[in-house]
């Protein structure tokens, strides 16, 4: 059997809910461990130990939390829009599941990159808010998640909820490349792009290689915090069913 | 010796409270979002294992 074909079978069998709980249960110590660690020391290398800004002095800080927050705000919105297809076009329950599940984890950090990017403009900006394209965009895409977390708390059929849920995402994913080029579109206050694929950063390495190490842990948080909550939604749906009773019993 | 020296190597400035601000709410969020789900799982589980 060729590698694709065993990267194939695992992925289709991850559809399989017994099998994903098993998997899940198996992995999600290490991972919520691993990642934890890789946010302590990529948050402390930046917080603590990055050189200060000579313009805006230990206040860029923020950088270290906000920037990640917002990458992930966007990148998760990305995969909820995917497993949103997946559901209603393959009628997946686990892409329903994966769906619910990932919504307010986007969610947290969506408010986190509001949050920390309202402190940081105190200092930098003189002002804790102001209606620009950016910080509007990312807010409506606050509302967005919240939508689809209201759906799920005010639809009792699942998979109605999961439907209703993958049309939003699929509608709500056109504010990404809004959020993204709002920069770029319109007048802002906001700073273009930290990281672009086609420049190198306008920061030193000393500044950036931490900020890189914070987004690949973040990455890895929101990977941990995933896994625990598809593993709480797969109990939730589960419960009734007797591979579930079993392991419970079993265990 | 060592952790001293690193320590004294950490850089701070006034504006240093705004960065607390942000690592506190950050934790805070964090921490719901470990242990709401923690919570639920285990509760479901207690529900079930209660059933027999």
């Amino acid at each position: 059997m060729t590698s694709f074909n065993k990267v194939k079978d695992w992925f289709i069998s991850m559809g399989s809910p017994p099998f994903l709980y098993k998997w899940i249960m198996k992995y999600l110590p290490f991972m919520i461990l691993l990642s934890l660690l890789l946010v302590f020391i990529s948050l402390s290398w930046g917080l603590f130990f990055a050189p200060t800004d000579y313009k805006q002095g230990d206040a860029y800080r923020i950088i270290y939390i906000h920037v990640p927050s917002a990458i992930l705000s966007q990148s998760i919105f990305i995969l909820m829009a995917i497993t949103g297809g997946i559901c209603l076009i393959w009628r997946a329950k686990v892409a329903g599941m994966l769906l619910r599940s990932a919504a307010p984890i986007g969610a947290s950090f969506t408010l986190m990159a509001l949050i920390s990017g309202a402190i940081w403009g105190k200092p930098t900006w003189g002002t804790w808010w102001v209606w620009d394209a950016r910080l509007t965009s990312t807010l409506i895409l606050f509302f967005i998640y919240a939508a689809i977390v209201g759906i799920y708390s005010s639809i009792e059929d699942k998979t109605k909820g999961d439907r209703a849920a993958a049309l939003l995402s699929l509608v709500g994913v056109s504010m990404i490349p809004i959020i993204k080029k709002s920069v770029d579109w319109w007048q802002t206050l906001h700073q273009p792009s930290t990281f672009t694929l086609t420049q190198s950063p306008s920061m030193p390495p000393e500044m950036y290689l931490p900020l890189l190490a914070n987004v690949l842990g973040f990455y890895f948080l929101f990977i941990a915090l995933l896994f625990l909550r598809l593993r709480t939604e797969l109990a939730l749906r589960e419960q009734r069913k007797n591979w579930f009773k079993q392991k419970i019993l079993g265990d | 010796m060592d952790l001293i020296n690193l320590i004294s190597e950490i850089n701070m400035d006034d504006n240093y409270f705004y960065v607390v601000y942000v690592l506190v709410i950050f934790i805070i969020l964090i921490f719901i979002n470990l242990f709401q789900p923690y919570l639920k799982h285990k509760k479901i589980l207690k529900k079930q294992r209660d059933k027999g």
